[in-house]
């Protein structure tokens, strides 16, 4: 049982890498199904090591389990140990990226009396003081989208205005949050080669669907993006450099395209896998109850 | 709410130019007295954004009778500069879940990403 549900939930973090393909087409359903396959797959993982922890634990107390063989089940007394120390690990694990991440999230946004402001509405539009290249959005309470003023300079205003679409799309989306996921996942499951996978195909996802929001359908704009993309992306020699800018200007080239059957079927997975995990626990709670009625 | 916010905000701007524009420690009711805004600002608002700031390290305060004076707790040189350090190392921050439009990777993601890509192509 406990296996089971350890199965489902390693199934659902792998999915969104062994469905890869799909970023191109339609990458805003393959960030939003992927954030609920990351989440569910998290959430079984853990409820699959809680399970074995409190059954085992159970075992141990009413003496039930007397064979030593059945220790080393994952229901047994060791397995629930090694459970109950991974659950330990993990939750530690994940408050730390959290705090981490709401500290990171504190320290980028710009304070008034910092570079320049302006209120668009939904968001604050900060120009930083500085000639390095970046531009970056910060969601909660008061959102702001802080780009420096070396990017604002080198970009003309179509393009600056593709660049504040591309963020604000990330703060109506919502992305932070699945960019958590993302981190969290892969910091939780280290040995699970499809956990980072699974997490860099949500970041590009992510990226993806913010230059679709920006990008609108013209195919000459979307072309002459794709170019200053490129172009801008290689002045600025980031890191991820060459190879994310290229896909991400690949697909902005091509029209714009729509897997509706594809959506179907990732949905339809996500909802038996989600149905069978649910399942798997109400019989793992039904095997605690006798127990705790002998309590 | 938006407007009030944003009022915040750039009253925060104008109360730390006034604060580092001056030597001394001020109370609330000098800053008030510099402020040039219209509609007219009123004195709690001034001791809100007062005390935000001082919550958030950016100014000291120190009681003076019944009332608080308030001084900046760096040159707006040193601040900005800090600050700025702050933000950068908090926007290339891999672990800190920020959306950016030109993200950095390290070298393990780079490997994940280009097998990624590959197979996204194929």
């Amino acid at each position: 049982m406990t296996l089971l549900l350890l199965s489902f939930g390693l199934v659902a973090v792998a999915l969104p890498a062994m469905r890869s393909r799909a970023i191109g087409a339609d990458p805003r359903w393959f960030a939003r199904l992927s954030t609920v396959a990351l989440s569910l797959g998290l959430v079984c993982v853990m409820a699959a090591l809680a399970t074995s922890a409190t059954i085992g634990a159970l075992h141990a107390v009413t003496r039930v389990a007397d064979d030593p063989a059945t220790h080393l089940a994952p229901e047994g007394i060791v397995g629930a140990c090694v459970s109950a120390i991974l659950l330990t690990l993990m939750l530690i694990r994940g408050a730390t990226i959290a705090l981490r991440a709401r500290r990171v999230r504190r320290d980028a946004r710009a304070e008034g009396w910092l570079g320049e402001h302006r209120n668009d509405g939904s968001h604050d539009l900060v120009v930083l003081p500085t000639e390095r290249l970046f531009a970056y959005s910060v969601d909660g309470r008061d959102p702001q989208i802080v780009v420096s003023q070396g990017l604002r300079r080198m970009l003309d205003d179509d393009f600056y205005g593709f660049v504040i679409d591309h963020e604000r799309a990330h703060l109506r989306a919502g992305h932070r949050r699945s960019l958590l996921i993302a981190t969290v996942v892969e910091g939780l499951l280290p040995f699970f080669p499809f956990a980072s996978q699974s997490s860099m195909a949500l970041r590009v996802a992510v990226e993806r669907a913010a230059d679709e929001d920006a990008a609108g359908e013209e195919p000459a704009r979307r072309r002459r993006l794709a170019n200053d993309m490129v172009r801008v992306s290689s002045r600025a020699r980031v890191a991820c450099g060459s190879e994310l800018t290229v896909f991400r200007a690949e697909n902005l080239t091509a029209c714009p395209r729509s897997s509706r059957g594809g959506v179907a079927v990732a949905l339809a997975g996500l909802v038996t896998l989600f149905a069978g995990a649910l399942a798997v626990l109400a019989h793992a709670t039904g095997d605690v109850s006798p127990y705790l009625a002998l309590l | 709410m938006t407007a009030e916010r944003r009022g915040m905000g750039e009253l925060e701007a104008e109360v730390m130019s006034i604060l580092w524009g001056h030597d001394d420690w001020m109370t609330p009711r000098e800053v008030l007295e510099q402020l040039d805004s219209d509609p007219p600002i009123v004195y709690s608002t001034v001791m809100t954004i007062l005390r935000r700031l001082w919550k958030k390290g950016t100014v000291d305060r120190r009681r003076v009778g019944k009332a608080y004076t308030y001084h900046p707790v760096k040159g707006e040189g040193e601040q900005t500069a800090e600050r700025m350090t702050q933000i950068l190392d908090a926007a290339e921050d891999p672990e800190g879940a920020l959306t950016h439009f030109l993200a950095g990777l390290d070298a393990p993601r780079r490997r994940q990403l280009r097998k990624l890509l590959d197979r996204s192509r194929r």
